[in-house]
């Protein structure tokens, strides 16, 4: 067998999805496809009542009618969507004003770059504990306890612009290969609202203005980094400003916690941020994953 | 049938005459996105790829009559943007190993072990590629893809197609040898 015959060997287990396992994805383009045709078909009858175009790029678009220009362009405003109940959008953002609130009670502590950020978490049926470098430099570990099944893995540090690379599970410092740090902890984040904002349109990944897109930044922000508590709750109040906001009542995150969620996303319950409805804080993402623990501690390994 | 450039060509006007081109591709891109990057992440960005090329659908060269290339295009631009997930998905497959059956014959067992074994080298040779490698290597191995359509799915010319297959097949056949001398791979004739 050659390596390529190998390689596919490795993946031939993964299977082609019926079309009703694919049904969220395909209501999710529906909504899109509708949202364009409402809006071409409105601005097809009322010039005049022709929205105001944020971003309109006619370059590159070979035989468009202006009608469809703007309705595609509206989709990258999806506050727009059809189905938007204000309601929902002032609900979403309320939770999140009350989550940055109960953020600046938390105690606050200034990881030192030689520690460690500690995450309990817990997404489809396995636990993962991880500890990572607070400046990026130092050699973190990632748990996983699939099934009473113990298992670790080391994450390098990066350290003068090269990391160890791993091999079964071990890390081997004489093959290194080029990388640049990636801190636990962000000591710069904005601590001002409107200053956040603008670091989540500098730093987006996704298209830019993509509100879905802001919204797994917001996420990975929460879910990924420490945060302050001034941070914390300026990332919040920014989130409560991105277009599209809406509440999503009655969802449990990955653990199966109850409470209100928030979500860019048009359509279904994917991408949706869980906040416990009493206390405000932030619980994980709706049946996906859940942050169960976030510390700072000394060395990797160390719990809390 | 149409094929999907006149699809999408009518989809200028008519945005709802996009949805056969999900029909159409949307189990292979899934598929592909979980080979990469794990069932859970494969389910969004599934949703994200055709979000885009929806959006994107008046940029299409109507001269492509397949638009499968240009949706693995995007699909592996969202590979990219996620590659903390993607390593930590081939760490996963590293962690759980294939399960034996204790019952089975001894030399089933072995057999296991071995597959088992190559299957964890495989994954750390993945890993240890260069993702722009990496791209090219499995848009071949498991998609089956021809270079030409690789080329036009990463907008790359398809002598870099061939260099970067080379390099990476060169760097799996390594890590494979450097552990297993007695494992002998002939050159496969190339699908392109």
């Amino acid at each position: 067998m050659d390596d390529l015959q190998l390689l596919r060997e490795l993946r031939r287990d993964t299977p082609l999805l019926e079309s009703d396992e694919l049904k969220p994805a395909r209501a999710r383009l529906a909504a899109a496809m509708d949202a364009e045709r409402i809006d071409g078909e409105r601005s097809r009858r009322s010039v005049r009542h022709r929205r105001p175009v944020r971003r309109l790029m006619m370059a590159g678009w070979a035989t468009a009618s202006v009608a469809a220009a703007i309705a595609a362009v509206l989709v990258l405003a999806p506050d727009k969507i059809g189905g938007q109940v204000p309601a929902a959008n002032a609900e979403a953002a309320q939770v999140l004003h009350n989550a940055a609130t109960a953020a600046l009670r938390l105690p606050d502590v200034e990881p030192r770059p030689d520690q460690f950020v500690y995450t309990k978490s817990r997404s489809g049926g396995s636990t993962q504990e991880t500890w990572l470098s607070v400046d990026g430099t130092r050699d973190g570990l990632v748990r996983q306890t699939p099934a009473d099944e113990l298992e670790s893995y080391p994450v390098p540090g990066c350290r003068d612009g090269r990391a160890a690379t791993t091999k079964g599970g071990r890390m081997d410092p004489e093959q290194t290969e080029p990388c640049t740090p990636t801190p636990a902890y962000l000591p710069d984040l904005p601590t001002d609202p409107d200053a956040m904002l603008d670091y989540l349109n500098d730093n987006h990944s996704g298209e830019s203005g993509d509100p879905n897109a802001m919204g797994k930044d917001v996420y990975e922000l929460i879910a990924t980094k420490y945060l302050r508590p001034e941070a914390r709750a300026a990332l919040y109040q920014a989130a409560a400003k991105i277009p599209g906001l809406r509440a999503v009542p009655d969802v449990k995150d990955g653990a199966g916690r109850p409470g209100i969620g928030i979500t860019w996303s048009s359509e279904g319950k994917t991408g949706v941020l869980v906040f416990d409805a009493s206390t405000y804080a932030f619980l994980g993402m709706a049946d996906t994953s859940a942050t169960l623990e976030v510390a700072v501690v000394t060395a990797a390994g160390r719990r809390p | 049938m149409e094929d999907d450039a006149t699809i999408i060509g009518k989809s200028a006007l008519e945005p709802e005459q996009f949805a056969p081109i999900f029909d159409r591709h949307a189990p292979h891109i899934h598929r592909y996105l979980a080979r990469r990057l794990g069932r859970a992440a494969a389910d969004d960005l599934v949703a994200e790829t055709f979000l885009t090329a929806f959006r994107k659908r008046q940029q299409y060269d109507p001269q492509r009559r397949d638009a499968r290339p240009w949706l693995y295009g995007i699909a592996t631009n969202l590979v990219a943007q996620h590659r903390r997930d993607e390593l930590r998905e081939y760490r996963l497959r590293r962690v759980l190993s294939v399960e034996r059956d204790e019952a089975s014959p001894a030399d089933q067992v072995a057999a296991d072990v071995t597959a088992q074994a190559l299957h964890q080298l495989l994954t750390e040779a993945l890993a240890e590629l260069a993702p722009g490698d990496r791209d090219v290597l499995l848009l071949i191995a498991w998609e089956e893809l021809t270079y030409e359509e690789v080329a036009a799915a990463l907008a790359i010319p398809v002598g870099t197609v061939r260099s970067r297959l080379n390099r990476a097949r060169k760097k799996v056949r390594r890590t494979l040898g450097e552990t297993n001398p007695s494992t002998v791979f002939e050159e496969s004739p190339s699908n392109g």
